[in-house]
């Protein structure tokens, strides 16, 4: 009885949180990319390319009740689809139909890509602080130990929040002298008292020579975008991140550059940064087009491979390095609130499997 | 999607591989399953499993998604003659401190007599275990009936669990890997080599009826525990 009625009731209350949810997402995303518009006044679709894309919407079951995003990723390549993604529909339809929610709070702490991912190659761990358990070597030992474990490892590392963390925030790196960090000159202990508890410290990843040249300041990565149906995994697109001279981390909001990767792992001619610069080269003279990631087929038979030991989501964003020995390394992934704006530089997000993933966000979850 | 040996795989590949398997067979929900619910036992003959007389299809269909299929696990004798038509299992509750990972309680669950789960709740007997593994003197029954012996006469006393050392060093093992969760109740079988197996894991909607067998069960950490159920989170 007690289960019926508590059926009875959530029921309708998941109902209408998942719809309080929906509209919240469309709205927070529509504000902002409108105030983006305004902001840097970016110019307007002709009539007919509104038609199309809104024709081209309605044709898959959906009302696209703005262009927003047509027209922002327009502005910065020059180049309209009718089916790029516009991000309220992604944020609201078809991410929560196709990335399970439930699983989210678990499978996203980064303090367990170790596990999950066991099998592929990853930043080594020095310390983890796990629901305020620290763990050296997998085992959980007290602060004294943790810190000592910095003595046995190399003298550069990144520390990160293993929960919640979003572009970069919080995100960094630091050396080690007697117990005395370079990071703001915090000791270790005070170090660790600023990230309070569920933070990862990992040993700094040497990258690839290739990337390295492209910007030698940060660790330039891929981002791969793979889809999980029934046939198997499906790379959608892939762009590489470049870090802004002088910068830390390559994140595009940042500064960075943003460029597309070819099917054969070359990088296309034009990059562009957040602004809407249009770039061939990069500030250390490299030519883009002429760049070939290393190792690309293995970076995709990767992330192949790891997509199938997480079904829950069927979209999902991949963070890759490229290391010294030019083999991918998995940095993190991205299953809620991806980023899609990197369609800018590589086109409509789910290229050939559009019309299969559109269907997928008009169904009941 | 199917997964055989962690590689996705179609349903039809899915359904040979259970088509050829000649012993039994458990299959049960991956997500949200408690008290032994839609955890049934079967066997394969000439394509139609013994459930319902169901095809494999139609089994895989009842469970739509999120289920698991595993071979059935051939127990211990030392466990098997508390009941021979269930698998007998140990729940034993583990508690995850700064100091490490004591275990609070182990107890045996001994399936009714002709029952092929373990389940308290239909009919089955608990009987609490020592720090050795060593049996108590009584177990008790849902309906408050205290018994000395099994079904078929055997007395609680006289049972002692195989190998328990390797249950206590794999559950201490276990529990920090999911830090997550300070107090666990582990389900834990042993197998006919007397290794123990992991059966599965309980954080949320644990039972503590386990108290009616081996007493209150926070034991010496009861001032620590209740402490952190005064805090905010």
């Amino acid at each position: 009885m007690y289960q019926y009625l508590k059926k009875l009731l959530t029921k309708h209350i998941i109902f209408f949180q998942k719809r309080i949810e929906e509209l919240y997402h469309k709205r927070t995303s529509r504000q902002y990319m409108k105030s983006l518009i305004r902001k840097r006044n970016l110019p307007k679709l002709t009539n007919e390319e509104v038609r199309q894309a809104k024709s081209y919407y309605k044709s898959k079951g959906y009302i696209l009740k703005n262009t927003y995003w047509h027209r922002y990723y327009k502005s910065i390549n020059g180049e309209f689809h009718k089916d790029y993604v516009p991000y309220d529909i992604f944020l609201s339809k078809i991410g929560p139909r196709l990335n399970q929610q439930k699983q989210w709070p678990a499978l996203l702490d980064k303090n367990m890509l170790h596990t999950i991912f066991k099998d592929f190659e990853q930043p080594k761990h020095v310390v983890q602080n796990i629901n305020g358990f620290y763990y050296v070597n997998d085992q959980i030992v007290d602060l004294n130990d943790a810190i000592k474990a910095f003595s046995s490892n190399g003298n550069h590392f990144i520390i990160k929040p293993t929960l919640e963390s979003g572009q970069g925030k919080m995100v960094n790196a630091f050396t080690v002298k007697d117990s005395m960090t370079s990071y703001k000159n915090l000791s270790l202990v005070a170090l660790f008292k600023l990230y309070h508890k569920d933070f990862i410290v990992q040993e700094f990843l040497e990258q690839s020579d290739l990337l390295n040249s492209l910007n030698p300041s940060s660790v330039n990565t891929l981002r791969v975008v793979s889809y999980l149906n029934k046939e198997g995994v499906h790379i959608l697109v892939s762009v590489l991140r470049i870090g802004k001279s002088g910068s830390s981390i390559d994140n595009f909001s940042a500064g960075g550059i943003l460029c597309g990767v070819l099917e054969d792992g070359y990088l296309k001619d034009k990059g562009y940064d957040p602004k809407g610069t249009q770039f061939t080269e990069t500030a250390t003279g490299i030519i883009l087009k002429d760049c070939k990631i290393p190792n690309y087929d293995k970076v995709q038979e990767m992330t192949k491979s790891m997509h199938v030991k997480v079904p829950y989501f069927k979209i999902i964003s991949w963070d890759i390095a490229i290391n010294k020995s030019n083999m991918p390394v998995l940095i993190e992934y991205n299953t809620y609130k991806q980023g899609i704006d990197i369609q800018m530089v590589i086109g409509p997000l789910f290229g050939k499997f559009a019309d299969e993933i559109l269907d997928m966000g008009l169904k009941p979850y | 999607m199917y997964y055989l040996n962690d590689k996705v795989v179609d349903e039809s590949e899915a359904i040979l591989k259970i088509k050829m398997n000649t012993k039994f067979l458990n299959i049960k929900p991956s997500i949200e399953s408690e008290g032994g619910r839609m955890v049934v036992t079967f066997k394969v003959e000439r394509e139609i499993t013994s459930y319902k007389n169901r095809s494999i299809e139609s089994l895989l269909k009842l469970y739509k998604k999120d289920f698991v299929v595993q071979e059935f696990l051939e127990q211990s004798e030392g466990m098997k003659i508390l009941n021979p038509t269930s698998l007998n299992t140990l729940r034993v509750l583990s508690y995850l401190n700064n100091d490490g990972v004591p275990l609070l309680s182990t107890i045996v669950r001994i399936g009714k007599k002709g029952s092929d789960t373990d389940n308290y709740a239909p009919g089955g007997i608990l009987c609490g275990a020592d720090d050795n593994g060593k049996l108590n003197v009584n177990g008790y029954t849902k309906q408050g009936t205290v018994v000395n012996e099994n079904f078929t006469g055997i007395k609680f006393c006289d049972g002692v669990i195989p190998n328990y050392n390797s249950v206590v060093d794999m559950v201490k093992s276990m529990h920090v890997k999911v830090p997550y969760f300070k107090i666990i109740s582990w389900d834990i079988a042993i197998n006919n080599n007397n290794a123990p197996i992991m059966v599965e894991y309980n954080t949320y909607n644990q039972g503590l009826d386990i108290q009616i067998p081996s007493g209150p069960l926070f034991e010496e950490f009861t001032k620590e525990i209740l402490a952190k159920g005064l805090e905010p989170y």
